[in-house]
């Protein structure tokens, strides 16, 4: 029997293994940045491109910021400007969602150009999983958004994830906050509302969350809240919650 | 069934060697061959049978149907080609027609044909001309058919007999004689008969195939069933019609392509396109994208000997399209046409959509989807921010409190209280009176609630008592 410093030793060996059995391909280029540190950092260093990532709402009301903040993640892993301009396949159930559906006029706020927008409106969760691997395996787009059905098991999920690491295309799937099922994502995270910033005259400016990473592949979980400035199509920390929160405003 | 009792069908060759005939009663014919066997006729599957057989003769001509349309005895029908065009493919018309016999003894049918100018002398002469090769020159279609029995004629057997009591057995008993007496005794219909066998009146039929304006085939010399010999099949095909099309000013919108099984059987894969193309590769990439989703099913038998595309939509389309492929831009619109059209193959090129800006400033009406070929740029220029979700409809919301002439200050919306943290507006958009004069101008809030959730209502109607409020979308 070894002693504690030998199984200390199989332990970071073990731990090794792991790792190295997570680990995927993470050349620079194939990594987005979010532009914050903490937040980089709990990623392993940056998002995956070719990967899949979860987004769930903290509960029913917040579903509409759960998929602000996703569409928030789509714009950032985006391509710049120059390098083509590329697609981004949406594929979306026909039956009614709880909110409504997306209106393009509001997705410019997230730096999304509608024009950009293949939506594809699917009968079936099946037909909707059937568009998003063809679409990653034809190519020709730049990210996959989507909503992941309950019945997606973790098969459905892995074949996702394989073909998203495959196409080096992100995919970034909208995850019912009841849906507590295994999943292949590399990143989770959980989204609820935080009160907007305003500008000098007092007009709303950038949207705000609270986001809860709850699982990052190789990473570590993490809280924040962070701000989405839709003139620079980025995100950063909110310093403190309750800067320029709406009590202030009421005071006003 | 002229008399009662059951009739006898169809004969076999055997049958018919020892005198029996379709239409022959049953109990007299047991009586001289104790040992017949018979089985029940079916002539629902004999129809759905020769179908088939006529689906898998396309490969002679696309003009083929079962014929005559409406059966005077059960079993009576062939099939008529109008080879218009064809016989060039196969080296003249003796080696289509040697072709064509050829091929349907190899799946075990027994077939006699004939070439000629008149559908009913080409009929006669298959039929009853006793020859399994007939060509007729152009212009004698009347010494051909004159030594057929009369009833080669597709007429009712009844005529026929009343025919022979007289003595007029052959058809050319009735060349000579004067029209109008033969029609008053036997019916203006022997009279349609003649003159259409010897092509003095026209005659037509109705392909099984629709009209395709574009069309090219192959006979193999060998059966092909891989897959890459499928699509490598597919691909000389259409380049053979991609120049057609670009000569037309035309791009294929929808394509099918028919493979000929070696024992009869024939498969189709249709595909249809957002914009017209001329594309062999793009066409070719469907094709093998249908086929790998069928890869199960896709029974090649024994091999396909043959096969077809038809361009069954043929749009406009402009000469241009020398865009410069080195642009990965270009590229990777390539490939999301081509992603477009396949999504669109499965799930209906209707469902494959982009949102296209409309000229109005009401809300629910600035956007429409359209199939995705389209595209119609978004301006840049500064809009006030919209919501990220629009209700379909806009639902109402209960205001408990209201700065006078302004914004809510709490509202129940979906059963659940809000109170209003901040609110910005009013953004008034009046109703476009030439579209419905029932809508009233509605004063749009952004408010915000003490959580960070923000929605877009409106107050519908000036401020009073008759003012309702509605929600009408959410922010992220």
């Amino acid at each position: 029997m070894a002693g504690p410093n030998g199984r200390q030793a199989r332990i970071e060996a073990l731990r090794q293994q792991i790792a190295k059995a997570q680990s995927f391909s993470a050349r620079s280029d194939e990594v987005l940045f979010l532009g914050i540190a903490e937040v980089d950092a709990c990623l392993n260093a940056g998002l995956a491109r070719g990967a899949l990532h979860e987004v769930a709402a903290a509960d029913h009301r917040s579903i509409p910021a759960a998929l602000g903040f996703l569409l928030a993640l789509t714009t950032i892993s985006l391509p710049k400007k120059g390098r083509g301009n590329p697609c981004v396949l949406w594929p979306f159930a026909r039956q009614t969602h709880p909110f409504g559906m997306p209106y393009a006029p509001g997705l410019r706020f997230f730096g999304l150009d509608p024009s950009r927008i293949v939506f594809v409106r699917c009968a079936t969760a099946r037909d909707g999983l059937w568009a998003m691997e063809e679409g990653l395996h034809l190519g020709g787009i730049a990210a996959v958004i989507g909503t992941r059905a309950k019945a997606m098991d973790l098969t459905a999920s892995r074949r996702l994830q394989l073909a998203a690491e495959q196409a080096a295309t992100p995919v970034f799937l909208l995850r019912n906050h009841t849906d507590s099922g295994p999943s292949a994502a590399v990143t989770r995270w959980r989204v609820s509302p935080a009160p907007s910033t305003r500008d000098e005259f007092d007009f709303t400016k950038n949207a705000r969350f609270r986001v809860a990473l709850e699982y990052a592949r190789g990473g570590k979980t993490g809280e924040w809240v962070m701000e989405w400035n839709s003139d620079a199509h980025s995100l950063r920390l909110s310093s403190a919650l309750g800067d320029r929160a709406a009590g202030e405003d009421r005071a006003a | 069934m002229t008399t009662g009792g059951w009739h006898l069908a169809a004969v076999n060759s055997r049958a018919a060697a020892l005198g029996l005939s379709a239409g022959d009663l049953l109990a007299d014919v047991r009586a001289r061959v104790p040992s017949l066997q018979t089985r029940a006729a079916q002539p629902e599957k004999d129809r759905a049978a020769l179908v088939k057989l006529a689906r898998w003769c396309t490969r002679f001509s696309p003009y083929v149907a079962p014929w005559p349309e409406k059966d005077e005895r059960a079993g009576s029908s062939g099939l008529i080609f109008d080879i218009t065009g064809c016989d060039h493919l196969f080296g003249g018309e003796a080696a289509l027609l040697r072709e064509a016999i050829a091929s349907l003894k190899r799946l075990g049918f027994t077939a006699r044909g004939c070439i000629a100018s008149s559908m009913g002398a080409a009929h006669a002469l298959a039929k009853f001309g006793g020859n399994f090769e007939t060509i007729v020159p152009d212009g004698k279609n009347a010494e051909a058919i004159a030594p057929l029995p009369v009833s080669a004629l597709r007429i009712p057997d009844k005529t026929a007999a009343t025919l022979k009591h007289l003595g007029l057995k052959t058809i050319g008993h009735l060349l000579p004689l004067p029209p109008a007496p033969l029609a008053q005794r036997f019916g203006k219909l022997l009279n349609d008969r003649l003159d259409q066998a010897l092509g003095r009146a026209g005659e037509s039929f109705t392909p099984l195939l629709p009209h395709a304006p574009y069309r090219a085939s192959m006979v193999l010399a060998e059966p092909i069933s891989a897959q890459e010999h499928i699509l490598k099949l597919t691909e000389k095909l259409f380049m053979d019609l991609a120049p057609v099309l670009e000569r037309d000013g035309k791009g294929a919108r929808a394509l099918r392509l028919t493979l000929f099984r070696v024992d009869g059987e024939t498969t189709e894969l249709s595909i249809r396109l957002a914009r017209p193309t001329r594309d062999a590769a793009h066409v070719v990439k469907l094709f093998s994208l249908k086929l790998d989703a069928l890869v199960e099913e896709l029974d090649a038998g024994f091999g396909f000997e043959a096969g077809r595309i038809d361009v069954t939509q043929a749009d406009r389309m402009s000469p241009r399209q020398a865009a410069i492929a080195a642009d990965p831009a270009f590229e990777s619109e390539q490939k999301l046409s081509l992603l477009i059209d396949h999504l669109g193959s499965r799930l209906g090129l209707e469902n494959v959509l982009r949102a296209h800006p409309r000229d109005t400033h009401i809300p629910e009406r600035a956007v429409v989807l359209k199939p995705a070929a389209r595209i119609s740029p978004w301006d840049e220029e500064d809009l006030p921010i919209r919501p990220l979700l629009m209700l379909p409809c806009a639902e109402p919301a209960e205001v408990m409190a209201v700065v006078p002439e302004g914004p809510p200050r709490q509202f129940r919306w979906r059963d659940v209280p809000y109170q209003v943290a901040h609110a910005e507006g009013p953004e008034r958009i009046r109703p476009e009176w030439w579209r419905d004069s029932e809508s009233r101008t509605r004063d749009y809030y952004t408010v915000e609630d003490e959580d960070g959730r923000r929605f877009w209502l409106y107050r519908d109607g000036s401020y009073g008592t008759d003012a309702r409020w509605f929600v009408h979308g959410v922010y992220a």
